[in-house]
């Protein structure tokens, strides 16, 4: 059994799951994912950067110079993509029970 | 260059050289482009750039992200491991020549005062056979080298000595052997270290034992030796890459067991031998294990990955 994914793993993984991303667009993308209420900065993105490539979780996808600049683009790789799908598996199945559990609750609660 | 910029700039100073290589100038853009139009950075952004990179350094410092070819670490090893343990001999050089000095050389008794000599002069012919490239004998030297540790560690009759601060050089000399046996060799080894590393290693042996004869249980002259085995080792493994860091920790196992000796016996414990073997021999093994000064597998993914 794999250890729940942290909210900002969770999230990067997300926002690189559909396209690869380069770092200002992931950081845009999980702002928007999140409704506006994950606002992740420059160092948290590139530590959790390292760390999922370094588990293969992540790759570079291709890099671009844009106005003289490099722009690095990355993507999610399958072992990522394997992940972030157990990860959505769990989160339903917790879901599900607690929808029963809410369903299941005496209206106006008890005593 | 403006203000902001460079403030950025000295933060991301801050991260591993690695991780400023590969992502320095990509984070400023990153930076600039999400940092609005003030002058200075916000706090916000301080702190998680300071929060980064100490989280970026812990994770080199454990090895965490498997970013070390295990076997360079080894190669190094190889190459400088049998010289580095040369300084194990410093006390019974200072044994014989006190015998010397007295004029009393033929009254010695080796087994009784000096018994790991021989053991040494294997060591000294498998540091030549390694920087010679005949990598193969001195793998077979080493071996018997370490043997020859194990056995004055356990059997002649200075054994008690080597149950405490001397386990080190019994651990560096099968660490050795293992690098010379598995690793692609001292060859590649001195393609990775330092500068000149043999030359550096083999001074700051000679050096080290100088100042062990010399200020022989002089406090001092002992911390001294430490700071030279310490510096030495960092140079001529080139510390200013991550494989030669892991290779100097793996060097510098003697002096973790001297540390380990300085913490143990002012607290006036006394354990049984199993007790004391685990905590001299076992304390750095799992120093090394936990710290990634013995090298972790680098992960073979089908995608390269980022770093």
């Amino acid at each position: 059994m794999t250890d729940a994914l942290r909210e900002p793993t969770f999230l990067i993984l997300t926002a690189l799951a559909a396209r690869p991303q380069h770092g200002y667009g992931i950081l845009r993308d999980v702002e928007e994912i999140s409704g506006g209420r994950v606002l992740l900065r420059a160092g948290t993105l590139y530590t959790a950067l390292d760390r999922l490539s370094s588990d293969g979780w992540v790759v570079i996808d291709r890099e671009e110079v844009v106005d003289g600049r490099l722009r690095r683009y990355y993507r999610l790789a399958d072992q990522g993509a394997a992940r972030l799908a157990a990860e959505v598996e769990r989160l339903r199945a917790n879901t599900r029970v607690a929808e029963q559990r809410l369903r299941a609750r005496p209206i106006g609660g008890t005593a | 260059m403006s203000e902001r910029e460079q403030r950025y700039r000295r933060l991301l100073a801050l991260y591993p050289r690695d991780h400023r290589t590969q992502h320095g100038e990509e984070m400023l853009d990153v930076l600039m482009a999400s940092g609005g139009d003030g002058g200075r950075p916000g706090w916000k952004d301080t702190t998680d750039l300071l929060w980064g990179a100490f989280r970026l350094h812990l994770r080199r410092a454990v090895g965490a992200d498997g970013g070390i070819d295990p076997r360079g670490v080894l190669a190094i090893v190889s190459l400088l491991g049998p010289i580095s343990i040369l300084a194990g001999a410093t006390s019974s050089v200072h044994e014989v020549a006190w015998w010397v000095r007295a004029g009393a050389l033929r009254e010695m008794s080796l087994w009784t005062h000096a018994p790991d000599t021989p053991v040494w002069f294997v060591w000294l012919a498998v540091a030549v056979l390694a920087v010679f490239g005949r990598r193969w004998a001195a793998a077979i030297g080493a071996w018997i080298g370490t043997i020859g540790l194990v056995l004055v560690a356990t059997v002649s009759q200075r054994s008690w000595l080597w149950a405490y601060a001397e386990a080190g050089w019994v651990l560096l000399g099968a660490v050795t052997a293992v690098a010379l046996t598995l690793s692609p060799g001292p060859a590649r080894g001195r393609e990775l270290a330092g500068r000149a590393p043999v030359l550096v290693m083999a001074a700051t042996v000679v050096m080290a034992a100088a100042i062990g004869v010399l200020g022989h249980r002089e406090p001092l002259a002992d911390a001294a030796r430490l700071v030279v085995l310490v510096v030495g080792a960092a140079v001529a493994t080139g510390i200013g890459a991550r494989v030669g860091r892991r290779a100097a920790l793996v060097l510098l196992v003697p002096v973790m067991t001297v540390a380990i000796e300085a913490v143990v016996v002012p607290l006036a414990f006394r354990p049984n031998g199993t007790v004391t073997a685990l905590i001299f021999y076992g304390v750095p093994l799992v120093v090394l294990l936990t710290l990634g000064g013995w090298p972790r597998g680098v992960r073979r993914e089908p995608d390269q990955p980022v770093t």
